[in-house]
């Protein structure tokens, strides 16, 4: 019976150790903050604020080196979403988050609500989200357990996205041993508004209301955040009370009622946030925080759906479709009538008061009475012990890698059927990303592209984020994440904007995975400069762990960018035959972390090579201007296997093929150099296209009516059928999902 | 013809139809909530797509008592146009506006793409400007899109031509004889599950559904003026 214990009792036994809040932090809360012991209430509520899922307490010092402005940026971190100016009086809003936990332990449930809480972030900011993205990393598909992990998160996934009706356009899904323990699913929403719509998290002005709308609050997700906060191991493998149960139908109509409230009455409402991780307690009183404002809250007024919880329960559930609000003084009826009309709750749960006390009423008696600050401003940061890992050292001092390839077309074939490069419809179809009627470009591409109503702009997205090279090389691997997004954005003919991020790693208490982070978003960080594309939204996932086996350091880049004109969207299906191919960018001997390597040796090994940022820059400002000026056909940007996959991918789904002849070996096929195109271009505009990119740009070859990849190489050739290439890659994954094994 | 799109608590195709008739086609068309209870002044009504009340239940079986459908029915029984997609189709079969009912699809999986499809009846008010035997392609997206009906039903609705779409090259769901939509006897109620509304403008892929939506505005003014 934790709930009979007095401070004193809390004290002496510690039941804080099992929420994750150490007893240095426990003993500066009562000696420096309070001045007094905490009841066991304020404990809680302490524990989960204090978390690094709500505090960010361990990888702050690591989060500053990200750029987060630049003139198009309208709100960075802090709110629920980043907003970025996209002209015309327009935004586009997007922040993805992480439910790698959750999701681990409950796929179905951990992918929904993921997907739930992120749609929230969006409109919490009073904008309509118009389409998610995913980035998904699972265990190998030839453990059965796995195989019903991946079906249970892509139902997830669809199923609230479906019921919402915002359509699923883009997404990375990939397989790698290094997941099998921990999933990593980490949900992207990017939402449209007019820069005057912009709301903020804030409760401020004495008197006003603090309104609770929405669902019930019950007892699941109760202490989520904290238990995002620590590893999993076979010992507490039943976590199931820490996961929350979605209801996408709710939820729509959550959405339909704030944005109502948001477009028609901005009036009435001083501040808006969602009530995510920590419940109650962290929108409240982040809401106080921001608003420089105390708050008294009833919790008795707390809608509830189960007797009985106590006063902890209350603030620390993480139910599901509930919004805090602040209102005008005066507005609780008006606003309550628009969330009648959709069915929901609508409660006044407290006031903001004078001073800055948090104070809580439960059962007629006080149980919470702390500075607002104490919960949001003053988090012990904790500085983190680093150390380089022995296997970078050692890598640094060894040759890498090289492959021995005799016959291209048959790596090229098996390449195709590895889980992480093969056709991903059977997971994507069960994603409706056609809803809303705006998707240009669906999944199956380099980013999605959503037209923006009533005007000629586009919006591409994307999510990309690669464990291997990050593993191998986190400064350079942080770099790559980030320089695939933007290749993809830029083959789609959109101008990169800025990006959200998840930051998923295992234990920051281990100094080695602690030195990954540094060094990782370091090398992000001075991309993001480079591209300048700041980081505007995101979140940290540490603690991803299994029985003490981390998963690879897996930092996620999600990227919008922005088509100032649709009519110069380009894709990568080549348009004509006759049309020339050019590859863009110089490919090296890089086969360090590569599909490739994973594939031959199967595991992963070697130093990923350095690379020259700016210059990859230039070269994509170049590209971008032609497509602008109508001089590109079709693009393609080189990511996973390299040139030959992505000759393929690109000739998938036309009837043509192509005749090329390369000044590279079989192995280069399929190195992964960052920073490369495949672009194929009218003969008209070669001329153009060839002065403007000078070495960068080397003529390969031309696109023909044949529908086969004739490759010629320096040390031999291949000649494929693109018909069976294709079937190969489709039926993979298929295959492997039916396979009994 | 004026025209009413309603809008049920978890629709969620509302804007496509709406965009289609309004944006591409230039109708005069309004969005008209769930607790109306008249369609007085509307030629034609459209029951969008979505998850309707979640789907709790079953689909479409808990819209069918919203306090509107009293006046869609009636719309039905005085002939005006009466049309639904996706969620549309599975609401006016629960209502008892058309024959059948959808079931969960064969692969128990919701799906997501474009489908070859058949214009089996050229010969209704959204058909007109097709040929028939017509070969065009829809998106579906739908879980419960199998269309099931007994034998007697089935007969009958060949007999009658009834089937408006059937599904060409692939059956998507498992439906019966390939279903993807048909009408009442009169023929001025139209459920499928394919929606043409997403298939109206090139620059999303295709303009395939346009014409259901130019057959109904060049019938319906006639019948509206009728």
């Amino acid at each position: 019976m934790k709930q009979a214990l007095t401070p004193e009792q809390i004290k002496e036994q510690k039941p804080y150790l099992d929420w994750s809040l150490s007893e240095r932090e426990y003993n500066y809360i009562a000696d420096k903050l309070l001045g007094r012991l905490p009841n066991f209430t304020e404990t809680g509520l302490f524990s989960a604020m204090w978390s690094e899922h709500c505090s960010y307490k361990k990888s702050k010092p690591v989060l500053r080196l990200f750029p987060n402005k630049n003139d198009r940026v309208l709100q960075g971190p802090g709110e629920g979403a980043g907003v970025v100016d996209i002209d015309d009086g327009q935004a586009v809003v997007f922040k993805a988050e992480s439910h790698n936990h959750p999701s681990t332990v409950e796929p179905y449930q951990g992918a929904a609500t993921g997907v739930g809480g992120i749609l929230r972030d969006i409109f919490s900011m009073g904008s309509r989200p118009i389409a998610s993205l995913d980035s998904l990393h699972f265990g190998e598909l030839d453990d059965p357990r796995m195989k019903m992990k991946v079906a249970g998160t892509v139902k997830g996934i669809g199923d609230y996205g479906n019921c919402m009706g915002i359509p699923t356009v883009a997404g990375e899904t990939t397989f790698d041993s290094c997941y099998s323990g921990n999933l990593l699913v980490n949900a992207m929403s990017v939402g449209l508004m007019d820069q005057k719509d912009i709301q903020s998290g804030t409760a401020a002005g004495i008197g006003n209301a603090v309104m609770y709308v929405g669902a019930k609050t019950g007892r699941d997700g109760i202490h989520g955040a904290t238990f995002a906060s620590a590893d999993f191991s076979d010992e507490n493998a039943t976590q199931r009370s820490a996961v929350q149960v979605g209801d996408p139908f709710m939820e729509k109509l959550l959405l339909e009622a704030c944005l109502e409230l948001i477009q028609k009455h901005p009036d009435w409402l001083v501040g808006i946030q969602d009530m995510g991780a920590a419940g109650i307690v962290s929108s409240s009183a982040e809401m106080a925080s921001e608003g420089d404002a105390g708050m008294e809250l009833d919790l008795d007024l707390v809608p509830q759906r189960e007797p009985n919880m106590s006063a902890y329960e209350i603030m620390l559930s993480e139910s599901q479709e509930r919004m805090l609000l602040c209102v005008n003084k005066g507005h609780e009826d008006d606003v309550k009538k628009i969330f009648d009309f959709y069915g929901l709750e609508a409660v006044t749960i407290g006031r903001i008061t004078e001073g800055h006390q948090y104070v809580l009423h439960h059962d007629g008696q006080v149980v919470c009475d702390i500075p607002v600050a104490s919960l949001t401003d003053d988090v012990l940061e904790e500085a983190s012990e680093e150390r380089k890992p022995a296997r970078i050292t050692k890598a640094e001092q060894e040759d890498n890698w090289q492959p021995v390839i005799t016959d291209a077309g048959a790596t090229l074939e098996q390449l195709l059927q590895q889980a992480t490069i093969a056709d991903k419809s059977v997971f994507y179809e069960q994603y409706d990303s056609m809803v809303r009627t705006s998707t240009v470009v669906g999944p199956g591409s380099d980013a999605g592209v959503l037209r923006v109503r009533g005007t000629k702009k586009g919006l591409a997205m994307t999510t990309d984020g690669n464990g291997r090279f990050v593993y191998l090389n986190p400064k350079v691997g942080g770099k790559m994440a980030l320089v695939e997004a933007a290749a993809n954005i830029v083959a789609s003919g959109a101008l990169p904007l800025a990006i959200t991020d998840c930051l998923n790693y295992g234990d920051p208490n281990d100094p080695e995975i602690f030195w990954e982070l540094h060094q990782s978003v370091a090398g992000m960080a001075e991309a993001c400069r480079v591209f300048d594309t700041p980081v505007i939204s995101g979140n940290v996932s540490l603690y991803n762990e299994n029985n003490g086996q981390a998963i690879h350091p897996t930092p996620m880049v999600g990227m919008v960018g922005l088509i100032k004109d649709l009519k110069h969207l380009v894709q990568m299906a080549p348009q004509e035959a006759g049309d020339l191919v050019y590859l863009l960018g110089q490919t090296g001997d890089d086969y360090a972390g590569s599909e490739l390597q994973k594939m031959l040796t199967g595991d992963i090994a070697g130093m990923v090579a350095d690379f020259d940022l700016a210059h990859v820059r230039a070269m994509m400002q170049t590209l971008l201007s032609l497509m602008e000026a109508g001089r590109v056909a079709s693009a393609h940007d080189l990511a996973e296997g390299g040139l030959g996959v992505a000759l393929a991918e690109m000739l998938f789904k036309t009837d043509l093929g192509m005749n090329l002849s390369l000044d590279l070996t079989r192995s280069q096929l399929f190195s992964e150099t960052a920073g490369r195109f495949v672009v194929t271009v009218k003969k008209e505009d070669a001329a153009a296209f060839e002065a403007a990119l000078g070495q960068d740009a080397a003529l390969i070859g031309e696109v023909t009516n044949s529908h086969w990849l004739q490759v010629r190489l320096t040390d031999g050739a291949m000649n494929k059928s693109v018909a069976e290439l294709e079937r190969v890659w489709k039926e993979a994954i298929p295959c492997q999902l039916k396979s009994k094994e | 013809m004026k025209i009413a799109v309603i809008v049920f608590p978890g629709s969620n195709c509302d804007i496509d139809l709406y965009e289609a008739l309004k944006t591409v086609c230039g109708a005069d068309v309004d969005y008209v909530d769930h607790q109306q209870t008249s369609l007085a002044g509307y030629d034609a009504v459209m029951l969008p797509g979505g998850f309707s009340y979640g789907d709790y239940l079953r689909a479409g079986a808990i819209a069918r008592f919203a306090k509107i459908m009293p006046a869609v029915k009636q719309m039905a029984d005085s002939g005006k146009p009466v049309f639904g997609t996706c969620n549309g189709f599975q609401i006016l079969t629960e209502a008892g506006l058309l024959p059948g009912a959808l079931k969960k699809n064969d692969s128990q999986s919701f799906v997501c793409k474009t489908v070859p499809l058949e214009v089996v009846n050229n010969q209704t008010i959204f058909t007109s400007q097709y040929q028939e035997h017509e070969r065009i392609s829809l998106p579906i997206a739908h879980a419960d899109g199998s269309y099931f009906a007994d034998q007697a039903t089935l007969d009958e609705l060949e007999k009658n031509h009834q089937v408006v779409f059937r599904y060409a090259e692939e059956n998507p769901n498992g439906s019966l004889n390939n279903i993807a939509g048909v009408c009442n006897r009169a023929g001025n109620v139209l459920g499928m599950m394919p929606h043409p509304e997403r298939a109206v403008e090139a620059i999303l892929g295709s303009t395939d559904g346009l014409r259901v939506f130019k057959s109904l505005l060049e019938n319906g003014t006639v019948i509206a003026e009728g």
